[in-house]
């Protein structure tokens, strides 16, 4: 008796499908799929600048917009400023009116800003914008008006705009550091900031 | 009694869904590439998305304070008849060339294999047959070490110094078109 035998109908559909060639070519062709879709994901996460929910600049783009205000600064002392804006009640809403506040905060900055400013988003509850050609005393202004059009935009969500924190870190001397500092300058700044009052400091 | 097929049956449908739904993944995923992605992986230089964002900035620089930018495109024909084995370290040698002559504040990026593309701010119309003819030196040099892979460099540049802005790919298009016109030895600079 062979072992099929042995094992009965189930245990022949069994050992078919092992010894099957069908299954073998599949099997290899998944695991060259599924590293085919490891090396593709690796190479969004490297390379793509722009977050797909809302169409800005994820962390990538926003160092790549850094890099630029940097080489802007030590060619002609063009100062730049970093602003990081973040709303904590964005996490604590309901899953699907994430994306449309998301969007609604996107819109906002973009409305607010300048053109040639680069707005983003580093996650959910925190948004962040380069500011180029700025200086120190124009912080306090571009933060009050953009608090105020968030809070606009956002008034009909309960709770979402009450806590606005806005942090900046500005480049108006000294050589330049390396990109992430000025990201992690202005969230620390946006993480003391008083809910109604940005804090702005030198990067 | 089951059927003896029906198990394997089973299992070949099964691993047929799962390779259909990997593959609409992968297609997805190479779309999120093509459409966002603005780096040229094999050089690290901008792609053609990157270019266009890059002349997108420079045109709202423009309007914001009317300062001028040139796009400036650069073909290389020998490339592409050159050994398979040696394109590679071609293209970084042009790649290298080209971040090492133009400004740090320049955008520099490869639209094929034979063309590359580089969007210049604050840039003056005067400026174009220095650069060009820095460039194309310093390529000359690069790539002396192949047979005729440096003989024929043509150089072209679409400067803005006035008027409304337009799409950003009609400088890059006519940048091109102008390169394609260029003598090997003269660039070509336009006004768009």
């Amino acid at each position: 008796m062979t072992a099929a035998e042995a094992a009965g109908w189930g245990g022949l559909a069994d050992l078919n499908s092992v010894s099957d060639p069908r299954f073998e070519r599949l099997e290899e062709q998944l695991d060259s799929q599924r590293e085919e879709i490891e090396r593709l994901r690796r190479t969004i996460d490297a390379f793509i600048p722009v977050d797909v929910d809302t169409g800005l600049l994820n962390r990538n783009g926003l160092i790549d917009s850094i890099k630029r205000a940097c080489l802007w600064w030590e060619r002609r002392r063009e100062p730049f400023g970093v602003l990081v804006l973040q709303i904590p009640g964005l996490a604590f809403a309901p899953s699907e009116k994430r994306q449309p506040l998301a969007m609604i905060v996107a819109n906002s900055m973009i409305g607010t800003l300048r053109a040639v400013d680069d707005s983003g988003r580093l996650n959910e509850s925190t948004y962040a914008a380069v500011l180029r050609d700025f200086v120190r005393e124009g912080g306090p202004i571009v933060a009050a008006r953009l608090r105020t059009a968030l809070r606009t935009a956002l008034g009909t969500e309960q709770g979402v705009a009450t806590d606005l924190r806005i942090g900046m870190s500005v480049v108006v001397e000294g050589t330049t550091r390396e990109p992430s500092h000025y990201l992690d300058v202005a969230s620390q700044a946006a993480e003391q900031a008083l809910f109604d009052r940005a804090r702005v400091i030198d990067g | 009694m089951a059927d003896p097929g029906s198990g394997a049956d089973d299992r070949l449908q099964r691993l047929e869904a799962q390779l259909s739904s990997q593959r609409d993944e992968i297609s997805r995923l190479r779309r999120t590439i093509d459409n966002f992605i603005p780096v040229d992986v094999d050089t690290g230089l901008l792609n053609r998305n990157g270019l266009i964002e890059s002349i997108k900035r420079a045109a709202l620089w423009w309007e914001r304070r009317r300062e001028p930018f040139g796009v400036l495109v650069v073909q290389i024909p020998g490339l592409s008849d050159v050994p398979m084995e040696q394109k590679h370290d071609l293209a970084m040698a042009v790649a290298d060339t080209m971040l090492a002559t133009l400004r740090a504040v320049d955008d520099t990026g490869r639209l094929e294999e034979t063309t590359y593309a580089a969007v210049m701010r604050e840039f003056e119309q005067a400026g174009g047959p220095i650069v060009a003819a820095r460039l194309r030196t310093a390529l000359r040099v690069a790539l002396g070490a192949i047979p005729g892979a440096g003989d024929e460099v043509r150089i072209a540049m679409s400067v803005v110094v006035e008027g409304h802005v337009r799409e950003p790919s009609h400088y890059l298009d006519i940048a091109i078109e102008a390169a394609n016109q260029a003598h090997s030895d003269l660039p070509k600079v336009v006004e768009s």
